[in-house]
């Protein structure tokens, strides 16, 4: 009995005694790199993963809450008011620069990774292998130059001194020295990091490299306008050269399209115009909110709206076609006050196309509709809540069951780039002349040539041209005008108003009075048209400094 | 209840208390039983005014040589000791009678040792049954409230079976990790603190062990305290006992002070507002003529006075070497929103058996619960579509719930718009009529224990355990409802299904070898040396689905599978997923303790343990703890003092905790490597990416504990009590790291930083009367805490998680609140001002004016006090909690004083102070538009949420037996007893109680008034 005893005793402390209890393998987690990227292959997911870390949703949606395109909408319930948003109230924990800086960031450190990885695998890679990484390593260097971009413009304070504090300089490694705190560079460095990059990618893509992809990847197209976008930052003589010379380049492979292309483009299209997008499709996301106009809608564009158009950039809008200045939409014969179901009897639809892709139009329904109030100006705040109902167009969905506020976002469009190129022309005094079509040379034949393409009777004709292009100051004006109702809510109206505001003599972003909520302008010299360097890099960075004003 | 402390008890003093021998004399031999004729074994008969002495024996029995006229001292613990005087007889039986008036438990159980209390160094309190039995709470935990020094009980969720109970001991320990302690039910470790299954009237005793000296053992996961729950167990040779306990009783709301309007106050507040803003945007609304004649109370729309009751019925018996304890329970609690409850049934049998010659003594416990839990899904959240609370407590008085008359009708009038913005209760009733959360749990607990003597003096023993629980939660929305419309009103088909499977199973495994001896009387040595093993693997599943054909649509939602063709995937197909988890333990420890003659005693315990969280290098760690005590009242200088029992205890250890992310058991595992994942998809192509950003250096959070300690017990125990001094450290503490945008994330979790808990806990009862039929103790339990951060190694000295209104700063407390001090409305301008940091004032206040509080929502001082009277078998027992210097930051009233809230949801009578150009020295800003965004980052909105609260109260008769023969009854008690019947507090809320530091639309406790019954057969 009692040897029994102790051998069941003896057995289970042997068994209790293996080391499995803390030498736990935890199924299917791998930690090693070379197995996780060891063929061109993997290295190519590797890379595509990395436009999924790209933050166009909240650029976009930050552009239009911190500028004047929206307005509060009949559904809202402190949307923008409880944050401040909406009132310019911007801190350094804002959470669209936190998202802008950690996620262009995490792109860079994963491009790093991927690059050192690739050139561990090069020596030993077949002639075939070696065409596939340089390819991947092509487009590596693409979206670094694409992401230093974007950061270059939301944190720098002054483009144009080379000497200024822009951001960091991550050419480097990074894997787990999390003590390596890094100085903001100048931007000089920064502008000259972005032109190395740009030149890698060139030279590594070779002849066809770049070409093969489609709009929502890295391409030729795509690293010139890069450096468009860059030049017109700098905004020196020199830098005005390199942007004719990409422009030039660029312009051999895109152009600008019809207006009926123009608005393909917000649907599916590619067009002729379109450069670089970030691409939507129907499984992206957790669900049916998702999306980038789930920051102005809760369900669907047709439901009751957070924000809708704002009043003054809803008025530019308007402004394109004259013969129709102040008319709404359609009229409607109501059936009864309790159905808004209606038909329609007359339709007042623009000729500019612009019109038409910013402004929600549900065509036979009033309900879910844009509702334009004529006599706006005489509401009472409440009237004008409910008669003067502006919905935001631009994205109508993938997929109205599927996702319904979600689209792809273009990010570089031909006619972003014409519009630099004209940014150019005013710094140079060519404001007018010549006016025809295909000619670029001064600022208002461009915007004649822009507006041919937006007429939607595709007689390439302007439905309307400006008329004061009487000196550099007026031309900006104008070029940020244009600006304003070709890119409404693609996220550009911030940086446009950051670079241009001050030189076109801009009043900054000005909220229709009808708007106005408390504070109802920002002036284009406020340091607010700065990011802040968001608080966790101020916390854990002791080299980092904060831009001024916050 | 004594006979079950038998078992423990002989085992105990069997081993351990070997008392002296021999004296001349005649033979005399006795039986010591209980008032109920049950003999008691182990119970010690002391020659009075010697040290000679002995143990009854397994029946009861002794024999000691004595002379007549010698009187002897029976003494066991539990019962009022009884002295005798030998007579001419040679039998001297002696019957011990219950000693109720011991406040705290007599032993200190854990699960590798029980140590009577007078030989325990470590401190720690043990609650009986006595206390826990018979009450209204759907889970243990919130019975102890109050009733142990030092422990901080917080429920912040009315939700019956909730397992959102924050059990802070000693204060807040950790920051990152996890603060709560390590739970022990019959020997097995809990995988989680999830305790909706375990029915607390089977509950023999609680043991809250506290300092080094008694979690030290716990190593791995001692360093937030240990609770060890011992459940009920019957007694050997015990006749056949049968006992049942019924508790009935309905559960309300508590009040609140927000001060919210009914509608004319409403609507004069709009009216008042429209004319002091008439072209505020969005403009201030008015109320419509049929609005104005509505005026709802929405919390009687949602909420509901809720019905509990609980039965627990229980056989216990006992032969020579066997016993048996079997119970089986049912209850059933409403929660006081309406569709949400737990039911529960319960089965438990516990059996022990010993060989004749008490050699191999074994063990088995088995219970196996099943509950079913209708829960509230979204509670907490902004979702005006989702969270029942914002329609229970936020919507308008002048909204009619008539409105209401189905899903698709709703919608419609939604997507006219001939409804406002006020349709939040509307789109809530509909919620309730049409969505359901289930979650089924069945948890298995079985342990089984064996210890065999290999000599007098060694005893090998085994205790292995396995916890099992499984979860299936199923929600559906039915294919009617606004949301479904509302979401998914453009397609074929709807309603949705989300379903998810858990199951963990920990196994652990403890074996020991103790030793036991006494020397010359005096001196006694016990140890032992123990291996402990634990692993663990949890798998879960989970599948959503979309669309259902309404015809075959069943409550439960699995029915009427709409079938996804090629090309309605994307809109039919369900989604799923898939996880599994492993994680173990291994640990092997040895602890010593000696004692010298009842008066001096040390304990030493050394542990190592492994944790499968770290890497090889950390993986280690090495605990251990020194306690020692002296029983003064054991000394020959105290003989004739008024002490009964005093005693003075010291220990010092160190425990750790490697919890790190708070995550449990499972969980945070590898976080030492870098991690790579397939997914990330772009354009439908599958990418590969990293997931997890290593951190090889974290390691073990480790606790420095120091604790004094004083027991004591003066004029027979008529006053007794406990103070312990405390210092607690812990250093390595788990923080988010913040971290340069350069390395890809912005955080991780990394050790850094110390932090401190000091404090003082007392626990005193009195009998201010003590007669045989009436008695009447005063109690009160009390807890000072005061936390320091130590170190923060930043140059800035202080740690903040931007994301956070809260952080910690060298020298200031845990948890401080970091934020803009308000300073007033202007006067000129209706803005909010708020002090910058040179202490003038700004509308718009940047980083660098955020100050130091000083405040948290950790209590400072907490406890409980109450009185126990008993007169002719009845008896009334009352019980206050308290909580004071703790903040917390009310969401709730900012909603409730917030202009974009007009038209929308209810307001409170407060906010009716606000600027004008005629009421300047408002409290509220201007309602036109502020930069009232910035109050949230303020401590405008900070409250006090002190409380004094009547926790419980209860008044009951207790039968006598002889009035209960005609019935054949052996016992029965009747009572009725309320539960957070008042709260004396600042707080506006409807609980000052909460765990959270912001509260939003949450689920409130309950009060509780019931009704209960104990029968014994």
């Amino acid at each position: 009995m009692k040897k029994i005893i102790l051998t069941i005793f003896v057995a289970a402390s042997f068994l209790a005694s293996c080391s499995d209890a803390y030498e736990v393998e935890q199924p299917g987690f791998v930690s090693d790199e070379a197995s996780v990227f060891s063929t061109p292959e993997q290295v190519s997911r590797g890379v595509k993963a990395l436009y999924n870390v790209i933050p166009a949703e909240q650029e976009v949606q930050f552009a239009s809450f911190y500028t004047d395109e929206l307005g509060i909408g009949l559904g809202n319930l402190g949307q923008g008011t409880n944050d401040g948003s909406y009132n310019f109230s911007l801190i350094s924990n804002n959470e669209y620069a936190n998202s802008i800086w950690a996620n262009y960031y995490n792109i860079i450190n994963r491009a790093n990774r991927i690059e050192n990885r690739v050139k561990e695998l090069l020596p030993t890679a077949s002639q075939d292998e070696i065409l596939k990484y340089n390819q991947s390593l092509a487009e590596i260097y693409a979206l670094r130059a694409f992401s230093n971009l974007k950061l270059f413009s939301y944190f720098t304070p002054d483009y144009t001194n080379p000497s200024g504090l822009s951001v960091i300089k991550f050419d480097f490694l990074q894997t787990d020295n999390y003590t390596r705190f890094e100085k903001r560079a100048t931007v000089s460095e920064i502008v000259a990091f972005i032109e190395d990059d740009i030149a890698k990618a060139k030279s590594l893509a070779g002849e066809t490299g770049m070409e093969n992809f489609a709009s929502g990847y890295a391409s030729n197209a795509m690293l010139e306008a890069i450096l468009i976008k860059l030049y017109s930052m700098v905004q020196t003589p020199a830098a005005y050269t390199e942007l004719e010379n990409a422009f030039n380049r660029l312009s051999e492979i895109k152009n600008l399209g019809g207006a009926n292309e123009f608005l393909s483009m917000f649907g599916e299209g590619d067009g002729t115009e379109g450069i670089f997008k970030y691409i939507r499709v129907v499984t992206d996301g957790t669900g049916i909110q998702s999306g980038v106009a789930n920051a102005w809608y809760p369900t669907n564009i047709t439901g009751q709206a957070y924000m809708e158009i704002g009043r003054s950039l809803y008025n530019e809008l308007d402004k394109l076609d004259p013969a129709l200045t102040g008319k709404q939409l359609h009229d409607y014969k109501t059936y009864s006050a309790q159905q808004r179901d209606s038909l329609v009897t007359a339709t007042y639809s623009r000729l500019d196309a612009r019109y038409g892709a910013s402004v929600f139009d549900a065509g036979t329904t009033k309900r879910g509709s844009t509702i334009v109030a004529q006599n706006y100006l005489g509401l009472t705040p409440e009237e004008y809540r409910e008669q003067d109902v502006l919905r935001i167009g631009k994205y109508q969905g993938l997929n109205a069951t599927q996702r319904p506020l979600m689209n792809s976002i273009w990010v570089f469009r031909f006619s972003d780039m014409l519009l630099a190129l004209a940014e150019k022309r005013a710094a140079n005094g060519n404001l007018t002349g010549t006016v025809a079509l295909g000619d670029y040379s001064n600022v208002e034949s461009i915007i004649f040539n822009l507006r041919s393409h937006r007429n939607t009777d595709e007689s390439l004709t302007p439905v309307d041209m400006p008329t004061n292009f009487s000196s550099p100051q007026q031309a900006y004006a104008r070029i940020l005008e244009e600006r304003r109702v070709e890119f409404a809510f693609e996220g550009h109206r911030y940086l446009d108003m950051k670079r241009l505001g001050v030189k076109a003599g801009s009043p900054g972003f000005v909220r229709h009075e009808k708007d106005c909520l408390n504070v109802c302008s920002l002036e284009p010299s406020s340091y607010k048209l700065t990011m802040p360097i968001p608080r966790p890099e101020m916390v854990a960075n002791p080299n980092m400094v904060q831009n001024t004003g916050y | 209840m004594r006979s079950r402390f038998t078992w423990i008890l002989t085992l105990f003093f069997a081993l351990i208390m070997q008392v002296g021998f021999a004296q001349s004399g005649k033979q005399v031999t006795g039986v010591v039983k209980t008032e109920d004729g049950d003999p008691i074994p182990g119970a010690t008969v002391m020659v009075v005014g010697t040290t000679f002495g002995t143990d009854t024996d397994d029946e009861g029995k002794y024999t000691l040589s004595l002379k007549k006229g010698d009187k002897v001292r029976v003494v066991y613990e539990g019962f009022k000791a009884v002295t005798l005087t030998v007579g001419d007889s040679s039998v001297l039986n002696a019957t011990l009678v219950e000693d109720e008036s011991v406040l705290l438990g007599d032993v200190v159980i854990d699960m590798y040792r029980t140590v009577s209390k007078e030989k325990s160094a470590v401190a720690a309190t043990t609650v009986t049954s006595k206390t826990i039995e018979g009450r209204p709470n759907a889970s243990f935990l919130q019975t102890l409230q109050g009733q142990i020094p030092g422990l901080n009980i917080a429920t912040g969720s009315g939700q019956p079976g909730s397992s959102d109970t924050q059990v802070l001991l000693r204060g807040l320990g950790s920051i990152n990790g996890n603060v709560q302690p390590l739970y022990i039910i019959d020997g097995v470790p809990m995988s989680s603190d999830r305790f909706r299954s375990i029915n607390p009237n089977d509950i023999e005793n609680i043991s809250v062990l506290k300092d080094a000296g008694a979690t030290a053992i716990y190593g791995n996961r001692g360093a937030n305290g240990v609770i060890v729950v011992t459940t009920k167990n019957a007694s050997f040779d015990s006749a056949l006992s049968v006992k049942y306990v019924g508790t009935v009783g309905v559960s309300s709301l508590q009040e609140n002070q927000y001060n919210l309007m009914n509608t004319n106050e409403y609507d004069s507040f709009l009216k008042r507002a429209k004319a002091a803003y008439p072209s505020a945007n969005p403009p201030i609304p008015s109320l419509t003529a049929a609005q104005r004649k509505v005026d709802t109370d929405w919390t009687d729309v949602f909420m509901r006075d809720a019905l509990m009751s609980t039965h627990t019925l229980s056989f216990s018996a006992g032969s020579k070497n066997l016993s048996s304890y079997t119970s089986v329970g049912y209850s059933d609690y409403e929660g006081i929103l309406k569709d949400t409850g737990l039911q529960r049934f319960n089965f438990r049998s516990n059996l022990n058996g010993k060989s004749s010659d008490d050699r191999l003594v074994f063990g088995t416990n088995v219970s196996a619960n099943f509950s079913k839990n209708d829960q509230a899904t979204s509670v907490g959240t902004n979702g005006i579509n989702q969270n029942y609370f914002l329609g229970a407590f936020q919507a308008a008085p002048w909204v009619d719930p008539n409105l209401y008359t189905n899903g698709r009708e709703l919608y419609n009038n939604y997507a006219n718009g001939t409804f406002g913005d006020w349709l939040t209760p509307l789109m809530l009733m509909d919620k309730m009529r049409s969505d359901q959360q289930v979650q089924n749990e069945f948890k298995l607990l079985v342990n089984g224990n064996i210890s065999y003597k290999l000599t007098d003096n060694l005893t090998l023993g085994n205790n292995s355990g396995v916890d099992y629980q499984t979860i299936h939660q199923n929600g559906t929305s039915k294919y009617d409802s606004f949301n479904q419309i509302l979401f998914y009103g453009s397609r074929e088909w709807q309603g949705s299904v989300n379903n998810i499977n858990e199951s963990r199973m920990v196994f652990s495994s403890n074996t020991s070898l103790k030793y036991d001896n006494t020397w010359n009387d005096v001196h006694t040595l016990g140890a032992g040396v123990y291996v402990e093993y634990i692993k663990g693997h949890l798998t879960s599943s989970s599948i959503n689905k979309l669309g259902f054909d309404p015809i075959f649509w069943s409550e439960d939602g699995s029915t009427g599978w709409i079938q996804p063709t090629a090309s309605t995937a994307l809109l039919y197909a369900p989604t799923a997923s898939m996880l599994k988890q492993n994680a173990g333990m291994f640990s092997y420890f040895g602890n010593a303790n000696y004692d010298y003659d009842r008066r001096y005693g040390v304990d030493v315990t050394i542990r190592r343990d492994a944790s499968f969280r770290f890497t090889d290098e950390n993986r280690w760690g090495t605990f251990w703890s020194v306690s020692g005590r002296w029983n003064i009242n054991n000394e020959k200088f105290m003989e004739n003092s008024v002490f009964n029992n005093l005693k003075l205890r010291g220990s010092y250890g160190t425990t750790g905790n490697q919890d790190i992310l708070n995550t449990g058991f499972f969980g945070a595992e590898q976080r030492y490597q870098t991690l790579y994942r397939s997914g990330a998809q772009y354009n439908g192509q599958q990418g590969l990416y990293i997931s997890n950003l290593p951190n090889p250096n974290l390691q073990w959070e480790i606790v420095k504990q120091g604790n004094i300690g004083l027991d004591f017990g003066v004029w027979n125990d008529r006053l007794r009590g406990s103070l312990d001094v405390y210092n607690k450290r812990t250093d390595d503490l788990y923080l988010t790291q913040f971290v340069s945008a350069i390395n890809g994330a912005t955080s991780i979790p990394a050790n850094y930083g110390s932090l401190e808990n000091k404090g003082v806990e007392i626990g005193i009862a009195g009998d201010v009367i003590r007669k045989d039929n009436t008695r009447l103790t005063l109690n009160v339990t009390g807890a000072y805490n005061k936390n320091k951060v130590l170190e923060i190694p930043s140059e800035t000295g202080y740690y903040w998680n931007p994301d956070l209104s809260y952080g910690y700063q060298v020298g200031g407390v845990v948890n401080e609140f970091y934020l803009f001090e308000f300073a007033g409305i202007n006067p000129n301008t209706g803005m909010m001002e708020f002090y910058t940091k040179d202490g003038g004032v700004t509308e718009q206040p940047t980083d660098a004016d955020r100050r130091w509080l000083g405040k948290s929502s950790v209590p400072v001082y907490q406890g409980g006090f109450g009185l126990d009277f008993e007169h002719n078998g009845w008896f009334l027992t009352a019980n206050f909690t308290y909580a004071q210097d703790v903040w917390r930051f009310d969401n709730d009233y900012w909603f409730y004083t917030n202009p974009s809230v007009l038209g929308n949801g209810n307001i409170s009578n407060d906010y009716a102070d606000f600027w004008t150009p005629t009421n300047r020295d408002a409290r509220f800003p201007r309602l036109d538009g502020s930069n009232y965004d910035r109050s949230f980052d303020s401590d405008f909105y900070i409250q006090d949420a002190s409380y004094v609260r009547l926790r419980f109260l209860s008044v009951g008769y207790n039968f006598k037996k002889k009035d209960l023969d005609f019935l054949k009854l052996s016992g029965l008690r009747v009572y009725a007893q309320g539960e957070n019947l008042y709260t004396w507090t600042k707080w506006r809320g409807w609980d000052a109680e909460s765990n959270r530091t912001f509260d939003y639309g949450q689920y409130p406790t309950p009060k509780t008034v019931s009704f209960g019954v104990e029968v014994s057969f």
